[in-house]
């Protein structure tokens, strides 16, 4: 796949701006998210993850700027780029009607997936959905419906995955088994982003941080890379104290005399 | 591949949405309402009538008056679908297609056409209404009705649907609001001119015989007359006689279906973004209204609010308080754009009556509007306005949690609705009494007055009562009371129709006595106007003020009794 040693891109973003009515909700943001990487996508609210996420999803057109997914175009080539990609909305939306079975199935055939039902048999493993097979969404909890929803984004074993505030209202339990399904898609081989408020969360399983304000990038890099583009920073500094030096929600401390 | 994924997605959400709704069936708080809904749709369509000979031949005799009507119908919902668009959704989906259909790997093209498959369990089942109704009726073939009805339906849908995406390709393309109304107005307007070459004013009313030819002149001759000829052969299918006024309408129907769909989906407009949009906020906006009726639905289309009219002072009871925060949720969604398509209706009707030369015309007019929005009110009012205690049932452990005594939550719910009926309701009355003329009799003013003030005097408390009940109800039967969710169709209608018949037997039991104390101040009125003591008219305001007090004192009884009982309700044990 890597040509001269050069590993493509998963996802890229290039001079993406998004503009509502005059307002620029995204403004010229450009980054790659490359295979087995996690990038953790933080920001105050209204600082722009979610429409990016939804620019590189295809639900909404950019106003100017292009985005890649494995290569192809989400505007010029929807189909295929959208092929090779998952979307996990902040709350699950599924369909009313469907099982729990029968929502995997419906993905599988939407996505084309060959021999889906031994691929249901481990996600329903995984994510702890067994015995819940033939349950209307309304009789699941909301964690049980946001776990749903992350098997139907899996079974298709997507190249490039979008997770936007994935672990809202769930319990510990939950939590911890969404983040090791999320690094175990990235080990093998798959590129992530995750949009949180949760920093010790993006901390945490995150390889790279882009943090926006505004629409417009912040910071972006490795935590050891942000925290040394933030000037007066505590050598220990977590993601919460980087974040907020660096929106302006906290001043640096007093130089001492 | 795919498309065999949305006909599983379609097929499989049908049978379990039918199964669901079956099963649930054993539960009595979905089967009496689901048999009330059967009986009224029985009654209002099934039940054989018009069985006559004289009516067949009637109807086979203004057949073409109703195809030619139904086909300017046809075309002006058409045409105001193309004028309007740039206003109307490009593409309604739920949340859930648009996050799943919209970002997997489907054409637009494919996602069109999945939205209007979805459309069809809706059409069917009104196409099997159409069937029905058409059932033992003499002049009407009931296959011809229900594929006639189909038909149109799905012409008009496919017409909104190609209006919407060809304002919504404009937008993407950068036209501003001016350059997107203009296909509309451009078909609109070479419309009005081809129908404006036949025009000729209108006979009376009255004249009846007169009309017919009329209309057959404006929509028949001239280029009006191709222009309709289409619709027209599709408007005849429903009433069609022989099969092949039928297999020609059937087929320029679905000639001009194609037309619409390949139009639609040629197009590639991008929907998508006003499709999440919409999907959205119509979730907000259904929420909205199953919980708080008309004026939760009016009240989630706001996104900002001017500061209140109604001010609430610092201190006081605290009934008041909720009356309040009651009357700002039922006002708040209400402008003056509310009212006026009301008002343009009602004028439209006085100028109609008032053209006929005849002053009876009027008055008959503004008796029966007057009477009309005064029953509309008394009696769906409490049903239609449910921002109150109803839409709390919601949040009850917050209400539950409230520094405030049951009765005074309950007082200051349904005063705060009911204030709001019962002024519209005293303006109605008013200005009936004082516009009507009298059918030709003098009519006094004092008598006028003394009718506004017995109206004003009685009414209130009566809507109160409504209210009163209605939020009883709530606190009796909460999981009746409030609108479950995925209930609609028949077992709504049925679920509305119940709580109605109730509330109405409850009201004339607690009105009985109020009502024979009106009863009587009327007698004695009438008996006093007979012995010629003009004053005795003031009889009825006096025994309208004492019944409205006797109904205001049994309100205060039944709040005290509901109140008890909210105190007592354990917000765990229903599901609302």
């Amino acid at each position: 796949m890597a040509q001269n040693g050069i590993v493509p891109s998963m996802i890229e973003v290039v001079n993406l701006t998004k503009t509502y009515e005059g307002t620029r909700a995204v403004n010229e943001l450009s980054f790659t998210v490359q295979p087995g990487e996690v990038l953790g996508l933080v920001g105050p609210n209204g600082a722009g993850k979610t429409t990016t996420m939804r620019c590189i999803t295809g639900i909404i057109a950019p106003t100017q700027g292009r985005v890649l997914v494995c290569g192809r175009d989400i505007v010029l080539d929807p189909v295929g780029a959208k092929r090779e990609l998952a979307f996990i909305p902040d709350e699950p939306r599924l369909f009313e009607y469907l099982t729990v079975r029968e929502h995997l199935a419906f993905v599988a055939r939407l996505y084309g997936v060959q021999d889906p039902l031994p691929k249901a048999e481990v996600l329903y493993d995984e994510l702890e959905l067994r015995g819940k097979e033939d349950a209307l969404p309304n009789t699941l909890s909301r964690g049980m419906k946001q776990k749903l929803a992350i098997a139907c984004a899996l079974i298709h074993e997507p190249r490039a995955i979008l997770f936007d505030e994935p672990l809202t209202g769930l319990d510990p339990v939950a939590i911890r088994r969404i983040k090791e399904t999320i690094k175990k898609r990235a080990a093998g081989g798959a590129a992530i982003i995750i949009s949180s408020h949760l920093l010790n969360l993006v901390e945490l399983i995150a390889t790279k941080i882009l943090l926006l304000q505004h629409g417009k990038k912040l910071l972006h890099g490795t935590l050891p890379e942000i925290q040394a583009a933030v000037p007066n920073l505590r050598e220990d500094a977590d993601l919460e104290e980087i974040f907020m030096r660096a929106t302006g929600y906290e001043a640096p401390p007093e130089p001492r005399v | 591949m795919t498309n065999s994924a949305l006909f599983f997605l379609l097929t499989r959400s049908a049978k379990n949405s039918l199964v669901h709704k079956i099963s649930r069936l054993k539960n009595p708080r979905y089967l009496l309402p689901f048999l009330a809904g059967m009986a009224y749709l029985w009654v209002m369509i099934g039940m054989p009538s018009f069985s006559s000979n004289q009516v067949a031949h009637d109807a086979e005799s203004i057949a073409p008056v109703v195809q030619s009507v139904s086909g300017v119908l046809v075309l002006f919902f058409g045409a105001m679908a193309w004028l309007f668009a740039p206003n109307n959704p490009t593409l309604y989906m739920n949340e859930a297609e648009v996050t799943q259909l919209c970002t997997a790997p489907l054409t637009r093209q494919q996602i069109i056409r999945y939205r209007w498959m979805r459309a069809q369990l809706p059409l069917l089942f009104m196409a099997a209404v159409a069937f029905a109704f058409a059932f033992r009726r003499p002049g009407i073939f009931p296959p011809y009705a229900s594929v006639g009805a189909w038909c149109m339906v799905n012409l008009l849908l496919l017409n909104g649907v190609a209006a919407a995406l060809l304002a919504g390709k404009l937008k993407a393309l950068g036209f501003g609001r001016v350059g997107r109304h203009m296909p509309g107005a451009l078909l609109v307007g070479a419309l009005v001119g081809v129908f404006a070459l036949n025009f000729t004013p209108p006979p009376p009313l009255k004249q009846f015989d007169e009309f017919m030819p009329w209309l057959d002149n404006l929509t028949h001759s001239g280029l009006a007359g191709y222009v309709l000829w289409p619709l027209r052969q599709v408007t005849a299918m429903a009433s069609a006689q022989d099969l092949p006024t039928f297999a020609r309408g059937l087929c320029v129907a679905l000639l001009l279906m194609f037309a619409l769909d390949q139009f639609a989906t040629r197009l590639n407009t991008p929907f998508e973004e006003d499709a999440l949009a919409l999907a959205q906020n119509i979730g907000r906006r259904l929420e909205a209204f199953r919980t708080g009726g008309a004026s939760g639905a009016a009240l989630a289309k706001l996104q900002t609010a001017k500061p209140s009219r109604f001010k609430l002072a610092e201190q006081g009871p605290a009934w008041r308080a909720m009356m309040w925060k009651s009357v700002i949720a039922q006002t708040r969604g209400v402008s003056m754009r509310t009212f006026v398509p009301f008002l343009l209706i009602g004028v439209v009707l006085l100028v109609v009556m008032a053209t006929q030369g005849e002053e009876r015309f009027v008055d008959l007019a503004i008796v029966t509007m007057g009477s009309v929005i005064t029953i509309m009110l008394v009696i769906a009012g409490p049903q239609v306005l449910r921002n109150d205690l109803r839409a709390e049932l919601q949040r009850l452990d917050y209400i539950r949690s409230l520094p405030v005594r049951g009765k005074d939550i309950l007082r200051g719910e349904v005063y705060g609705s009911a204030a709001l009926i019962s002024v519209a309701l005293v303006l109605v009355v008013f200005g009936s009494v004082f516009a009507f003329r009298g059918f030709g009799f003098r009519i006094e003013y004092a008598h006028r007055v003394v009718i506004v003030l017995s109206a004003a005097f009685m009414l209130p408390p009566v809507v109160v009562l409504g209210f009163a009940l209605e939020n009883g109800a709530a606190v009796l039967m909460p999981s009746w009371a409030a609108v479950a969710p995925g209930s609609g169709g028949v077992e709504l209608v049925g679920r509305n129709m119940l709580m109605t018949i109730l509330r109405l037997i409850l009201m004339s039991l607690v009105l009985s006595v109020p009502a024979g104390l009106v009863a009587a101040g009327i007698a004695a009125a009438v008996a006093g106007y007979r012995a010629g003591i003009d004053a005795a008219a003031w009889f009825a305001p006096l025994s309208a003020l004492l019944a409205g007090l006797v109904t205001m004192l049994e309100v205060e009884l039944l709040l005290a009794f509901f109140g008890r009982r909210l105190e007592n309700l354990d917000p765990s044990s229903e599901r609302f």
